[in-house]
């Protein structure tokens, strides 16, 4: 092993480019493997909420500002609908991060804040775990209600139970927990968990409450609130099919004229948010095949010339007693310590992306994918060294001995 | 020591065939010190290189220390090879990239069980019988030829084989290099190697015990 080591680091300029070549692919291959270790453990997680019959609404009127809200009130009517309910902020399975930053205690950090209504829950079946979803039980709260998901109890409460725990969102404006889900991933399946914050907003009934149910960031009422409505979403019977709708379409259309109405699907909108979030991977991957396609030819470029110009080497070492196994290894271990020298500083790059908490990302899926990339590579050297190691083990001792 | 029985040797390419070696029984007696000469192209090399296993003979029999090697596995071969011969070239075959200690080091590392202070110690003692101890750490290009043939010869002898098998080995070298380096052969016969070296130089065969000459392919005596 010392003896390869000083045959590759007496020739590293040689194999400078080859080992540029393998720690770029190397950064490429762990980027690649970050983002598919990032999307499968994702993946792994439960979604945490049911779409199947669950259609979104979206409906806007350059007149009419109150549009969503009226269109609401009119659904209890179709009897092919189960319940509905419109909701602020973050709509589910499309690219929205709209955030607020509570405080609690010393914690303040920006949480995905969701303003939704009573019946949210039972139409996205949202799951539970502590406490209770806000309802009209809370009417006389002297506080606006909130649910929190245990990524928010875990980052904001640490083991503290959180039910009957106050939230600071604004100087003026405080929330009360009362109740825990396990997890919303609205953006998909493959989006990560986030501390997230349900707060009680009513569209429909303007209740005389303690607390405004309309209270919205400034922000947010001056830039959004307008011609687009919020969306309404729907849960559907069991049994209604896609015909009902062209009819529920129509039928608002002809209702609330000058409306303009779209509705689709939850599953058709979370099969969209897929193909958009896997385009970027799919681009790199496509990036990686090349590159390793290149290191694949140029590996093989400089053992088959390593070969030729060292067939004497080779002829000598059978001489002395290297049988065709110990050759074939040598050859092999040379092409494995070249990649070495090129995945060390790789590496050694890779391992910032955890310890500076790259991109907010698990460290976990940094160490994971290190190490498919470093045995990605590896294996990709072993197979591009092979058949070169195998045409050196052959070399004919007494043929090689003869070359100066 | 070395024994061959009706040797032949059979290049075969698809146009012609070619009889390198024809019907050679020899015998390289223990502690001998033969010379094999012959014009360029007539079997000297050939001979050599079956004798040293290197190449195995189209028919006839290779016994060395009165073991049938031909038809051995290649792996046995190999560390018959390691074992028992050492080979010095015309044109050193030092590998350039290893220091004078690390191409001295190199049939050692085809051999298990030899601990890494012995090998030190056996390296630094072989390089000192052929003069280069001051040039441990040298490259062969820092190196005069007979310096490097010298090398050669310290990595020959590093395994203690009884039998030095050597093409040429003042081939390269001048008249007064190449004698110093035959003293050294001869020095290493004395102490019991049995040596067969090719030469063309009829001043040195003349100073072996024994010259087999070729012609053809075959002996000619």
């Amino acid at each position: 092993m010392k003896q390869i080591f000083k045959l590759i680091w007496n020739n590293k300029s040689r194999n400078a480019i080859l080992i540029l070549e393998l720690l770029g692919t190397f950064l490429l291959v762990f980027g690649l493997y970050s983002i598919c270790t990032m999307f499968y453990m994702n993946f792994k997680e439960p979604i945490g909420f049911t779409y199947d019959d669950v259609w979104m609404i979206d409906a806007s009127s350059p007149e009419d500002k109150q549009i969503d809200q009226k269109i609401l009130k009119t659904l209890p009517e179709y009897k092919e609908i189960e319940k509905a309910t419109m909701m602020e902020g973050n709509t589910p399975f499309m690219f929205r991060y709209w955030r607020q930053i509570p405080r609690y205690k010393d914690v303040k950090k920006p949480v995905i804040t969701f303003d939704a209504e009573d019946d949210f829950r039972d139409i996205m079946s949202l799951n539970v775990v502590e406490g209770r979803w806000y309802g009209s039980e809370d009417n006389a709260s002297k506080l606006r209600p909130a649910v929190i998901n245990q990524a928010f109890q875990k980052d904001f409460f640490k083991g503290e139970n959180p039910i009957g725990k106050e939230l600071e969102l604004t100087e003026r404006d405080n929330v009360i927990i009362v109740g825990v889900i396990d997890n919303f991933k609205y953006g998909g399946e493959l989006t990560f968990t986030e501390p997230q914050l349900f707060i009680r907003t009513l569209y429909r009934e303007p209740l005389d409450l303690p607390y405004d149910v309309r209270q919205r960031p400034s922000v947010w009422d001056n830039n959004m609130q307008g011609t687009a409505g919020d969306p309404i979403f729907i849960k559907l019977k069991k049994g209604i099919g896609k015909e009902f709708e062209q009819q529920l379409v129509t039928s608002i259309t002809q209702e609330f004229p000058g409306t303009n109405v779209i509705v689709k699907s939850l599953p058709e909108m979370r099969e969209s948010n897929m193909g958009t979030r896997l385009i970027p991977t799919a681009v790199l991957l496509v990036i990686v095949v090349f590159l390793v396609i290149n290191i694949f030819i140029g590996l093989f470029g400089v053992l088959w010339y390593n070969i030729s110009t060292r067939s004497a080497e080779i002829g000598l070492r059978r001489a002395i007693g290297a049988n065709t196994l110990e050759i074939y290894k040598q050859f092999i271990t040379e092409m494995l310590m070249v990649g070495l020298l090129g995945m060390i500083p790789g590496l050694l790059i890779a391992i910032q992306f955890p310890l500076l908490n790259a991109f907010d990302l698990d460290g976990q899926v940094y160490y994971v994918a290190m190490a498919l990339a470093f045995a990605t590579v590896s294996v990709l050297i072993v197979v591009c060294a092979y058949l070169p190691s195998r045409q050196a083990a052959l070399v004919d001792p007494a043929i090689a001995l003869r070359q100066e | 020591m070395i024994e061959l029985s009706n040797v032949e040797k059979v290049y075969q390419t698809k146009e012609i065939e070619t009889l390198a070696l024809n019907q050679i029984n020899l015998k390289i007696e223990k502690g001998e010190f033969a010379s094999i000469m012959g014009p360029s192209g007539c079997g000297k090399s050939t001979l050599l290189n079956v004798m040293g296993l290197l190449d195995m003979p189209s028919t006839g029999s290779v016994r060395i220390q009165g073991e049938k090697v031909t038809n051995r596995k290649e792996t046995k071969l190999a560390e018959f090879r390691n074992q028992n011969l050492g080979f010095i070239f015309q044109s050193f075959h030092l590998v350039n990239d290893l220091t004078v200690y690390d191409n001295v080091e190199m049939p050692l590392l085809y051999r298990k069980g030899i601990s890494s202070k012995e090998r030190k110690e056996r390296i630094m003692s072989v390089l000192e019988k052929v003069g280069l101890s001051a040039r441990v750490h040298h490259y062969p290009s820092q190196l005069s030829g007979g310096q490097k043939q010298r090398v050669a010869i310290a990595r020959a002898i590093i395994g203690s084989p009884e039998i030095i098998l050597a093409d040429e080995p003042t081939g390269n070298l001048d008249s007064r290099m190449g004698h110093e380096i035959m003293d050294l052969l001869m020095e290493l016969n004395k102490e019991g190697t049995t040596i067969v070296m090719v030469t063309h130089d009829e001043a040195l065969a003349q100073k072996t015990n024994r010259i087999i000459r070729l012609f053809d392919g075959s002996l000619v005596n």
